[in-house]
């Protein structure tokens, strides 16, 4: 309610502003200079201002938020054992290195000399040990699961430790390691409650001096941190929940960076050479449309290939993206990762479509069946996006109403209670997953795997297949990355040839900044620049 | 009074006059819209984010639809809400108006009480509040908007009832015996129609005008082309910060204000027509009855 109101007034604003003063609209105009605001020329400490959509909380790892970019933010503050790289492989961070046993069991790591939390303690091996069980004993919905495999961690000294795992984890360096956040021992040994806990002392390259909540945050450089001193001497964290404040903000100079991926639309105004400029890389969200696999005529898989050769997937990326944007694979995977199986590819052939659609015996004689594609009202891309797949299958005999729902309700019929198992109500969906769920093998299989209750957890078009399902379960278990690599690129045939959905594209990610201010961002492929390596080395 | 008679007394005054005119060319554009608009609205033309061109005089919005056509086809789907709406509003205003009216006593009270209470709730945040808690369709939306505009014109109507039914041919109806349905349809109804219509007129303005701002802040139907959808596309697609709103935003913004006005002129003229005690009064005066009218007709 709030919220609505704030937007609101907002929005009243802005057609007062548009309609008292339209020359500041107007991008040749250009916006006042402002000396004493302007910092630096990059000799002198840098302060950076940037815009963040909502509070995040007092940002340690039972309280942050969102996923992003509440995570990337969290990930400023503490440091993990590892690192994913610009191209997300998993390098060393805290530690040296790591030895591991031919089974993937035992796992050894040394830390590197002379880390210390923010208060001065220095962090040891016991800080690891208690991290790792203390996400083990206190619930969180990414914590917890992530080190769920690891039977024990034993600490050899002040440097070295062990872990010892129950079960082979396929990318144990990137996730837990590389994921979950080490926190202090001296600090959290007594906390019994983490949710309510708001300390948020950490070893990273950033601590927080101060948070207005709701407004503000200032992070402030760790000038001893183990790796050299943060590129960035302040940051100063705005937080402005509406898209076109904040780049209003930005283009006047009010902010130097928003966290929020910027509007294709908008892109030809902040790129180039003028006072904003843009660094744009893949992005691992997905778009889809799903597709319930339970009900008539989609539990036929001819139907379902039908509808994705109904689908012209690059005039989407190409309108509704304006280009910024990666083609789905009918595999899911990313053309970007390395697991993507470059033999799958999507095609788009009404002719065949109808074909296809003929051989399943789906004929509408009356032109009287007619399904509902839903998409949450508030997202106007998915809107178009929906749009535009009613129009390509409309064209093939498929007769498709866009429904536009809230986001509660979509999710109650698609998705009821977050639980497969709980069953589902629609034909056709707009849909998408975030990052992780695209970089993760352990993820891949909760999304296609026909054990609903234990499994996958993911499928919310209830999507069943054998071959799939021993595919994702020999995934779950197997180290060696050879066999890993066969494994993907069967599974991404045959889902290519028996669509639990359409993979419809990838947003890019496009990030508008001020180079005046830094320039120096890293972009972390499909996962953007707000990350550690934007503003430390890797080792 | 009869329409035509109606009509003629309306253009009469200047400001009716202007109102009527306005009002024509709108219903004129929402009737003959496939025939005035260049494109079709639901089709992709030209490429996205086009700026104004000869072949698209407004230029294109975010997957390429013409806007020009777009603002043609909104006049149909605006005014048809409003006029749904509306009808749905001054139905149950009359029907309620009526009752309180002609019965009075205990019912009066406690229909005039609801009817304060109706008033004097946050009027915009309670539509928001409902708006997004029934859904984006638009049969919601008008049922929204209908069942929370009746108020102003249920107590107009209702004081209009008072005095009528104190009228010799009601009373004498009454002293014939007939039935209190009979009389209220048949006597009263008749009587409170001219008032009613310019109530109705009235509330079609205000009805076009919430549901622009509910569809503007994302709360109206997405898929359904009414001038406030149009706004929302263009505010969720950037056109404050481009160049874009002087034709993407402004356009169904006059298109907006230039029907409310229409329907407004026309609405108050038609009161004052109606109105005896406005009618009467002179140059000075009418403006300070107008004035009240508008502070009765807030609601």
């Amino acid at each position: 309610m709030i919220k609505r109101l704030f937007y609101l007034t907002l929005v009243l604003l802005f057609i007062f502003a548009a309609a008292c003063s339209p020359t500041e609209e107007t991008p040749s105009a250009g916006p006042a200079d402002d000396p004493e605001e302007e910092p630096t020329n990059g000799v002198e400490a840098v302060s950076l201002r940037m815009a963040i959509p909502r509070d995040e909380g007092s940002l340690n790892p039972y309280t942050y938020v969102t996923g992003y970019p509440g995570h990337n933010l969290l990930l400023l503050i503490y440091d993990t054992v590892f690192q994913l790289d610009e191209n997300n492989i998993p390098k060393p961070w805290l530690v040296t290195g790591h030895e591991v046993d031919a089974e993937g069991i035992n796992w050894n790591f040394t830390l590197h000399d002379g880390i210390t939390w923010h208060d001065g303690t220095p962090l040891t091996a016991e800080d690891i040990k208690f991290s790792f069980e203390y996400y083990g004993a206190h619930s969180h919905s990414r914590w917890t699961n992530a080190v769920s495999a690891i039977e024990e961690v034993v600490v050899e000294d002040d440097l070295s430790f062990r872990i010892i795992l129950s079960e082979p984890v396929p990318a144990f360096l990137a996730n837990p390691l590389s994921d979950v956040p080490i926190i202090p021992e001296h600090i959290w040994q007594d906390v019994s409650d983490p949710d309510s806990f708001t300390d948020h002392t950490g070893s990273g390259p950033y601590r927080i001096t101060e948070h207005v909540p709701d407004q503000t945050y200032r992070l402030q450089a760790n000038t001893d941190y183990f790796l050299g001193k943060p590129a960035v001497e302040e940051i100063g964290m705005i937080i402005i929940e509406d898209q076109t404040a904040t780049f209003t903000a930005l283009r006047v100079g009010d902010i130097d960076f928003a966290s929020r991926s910027l509007q294709p639309e908008l892109v030809e105004d902040f790129a180039g050479e003028g006072e904003t400029d843009i660094i744009t890389g893949p992005g691992f969200t997905s778009s889809l449309l799903q597709i319930n696999n339970e009900r008539e005529p989609f539990n036929d898989p001819l139907v379902r290939k039908a509808i994705s050769r109904a689908i012209d997937i690059d005039d989407l990326v190409d309108t509704v993206m304006l280009g910024y944007g990666t083609a789905g694979s009918p595999g899911y995977i990313h053309p970007d990762l390395p697991h993507y199986n470059p033999d799958v590819e999507h095609v788009y052939d009404p002719d065949e479509a109808a074909a296809l659609l003929e051989e399943a015996g789906f004929i509408d004689t009356y032109g009287d069946r007619e399904f509902e594609l839903l998409t949450r009202s508030n997202d106007p891309l998915r809107v178009r996006t929906a749009e535009m797949i009613a129009e390509n299958l409309n064209a093939v005999g498929i007769n498709v109403s866009v429904q536009a729902l809230d986001s509660a309700t979509l999710d109650d019929l698609v998705w009821p209670e977050f639980d497969t198992s709980q069953g589902r109500d629609y034909d056709l969906s707009i849909w998408g997953w975030s990052a992780p769920v695209m970089i993760d093998p352990e993820r891949l299989g909760g999304l296609f795997h026909s054990d609903l209750e234990n499994r996958g957890t993911l499928n919310i078009g209830a999507y069943a297949n054998s071959e799939v399902d021993t595919l994702a379960e020999e995934l779950s278990v197997t180290v060696d990355p050879g066999r890993q690599q066969d494994i993907f690129n069967q599974l991404q045939v045959v889902l290519a040839d028996t669509v639990p959905f359409v993979t419809l594209y990838y947003p890019d990610g496009i990030y508008a900044y001020r180079p005046d201010t830094y320039a120096s961002w890293t972009y972390q492929n499909g996962q953007g620049v707000l990350n550690k390596l934007s503003f430390i080395d890797m080792p | 009074m009869s329409p035509k008679g109606m009509l003629k007394a309306i253009m009469k005054n200047k400001t009716g006059r202007i109102g009527i005119i306005l009002l024509a060319l709108i219903i004129f554009t929402a009737i003959f819209a496939p025939w005035l608009a260049p494109f079709d609205p639901y089709e992709r033309v030209a490429r996205p984010f086009q700026h104004p061109s000869a072949s698209h005089l407004l230029g294109t919005n975010d997957i390429g639809q013409d806007i020009i056509s777009e603002m043609i086809w909104g006049t149909r789907i605006s005014l048809s809400i409003g006029i749904i709406a509306a009808a749905i509003a001054i139905i149950l205003g009359t029907a309620i108006g009526i009752l309180s009216g002609y019965y009075r006593r205990w019912l009066d009270t406690i229909l005039m009480r609801f009817v304060d209470v109706v008033l004097v709730i946050p009027f915009l945040p309670l539509m928001i509040l409902l708006a997004a808690y029934l859904g984006p369709q638009l049969t919601n939306i008008i049922i929204v908007i209908g069942i929370l505009t009746w108020a102003g014109p249920a107590r107009v109507i209702r004081s209009q009832v008072l005095s009528i039914r104190e009228l010799g041919y009601v009373q004498a109806a009454r002293s014939l015996g007939g039935t209190d349905f009979k009389i209220m349809v048949r006597h009263i109804l008749p009587g409170v129609m001219p008032i009613a219509l310019a109530q109705f007129i009235r509330a079609v303005s205000t009805v076009i005008l919430i549901e622009s701002s509910l569809a503007f802040l994302g709360l109206g139907d997405p898929t359904a082309k009414s001038w406030g959808t149009v706004l929302y596309y263009a505010q969720t697609r950037g056109a404050f910060l481009t160049g874009a709103w002087v034709w993407w935003v402004l356009p169904p913004g006059l298109l907006i204000t230039f029907t409310v006005l229409a329907f407004a002129l026309t609405g108050y003229t038609l009161e004052e027509i109606l109105n005896p005690r406005l009618r009467s009064a002179g140059p000075h005066h009418r403006v300070f009855f107008d004035s009240e009218a508008m502070e009765k007709n807030r609601g």
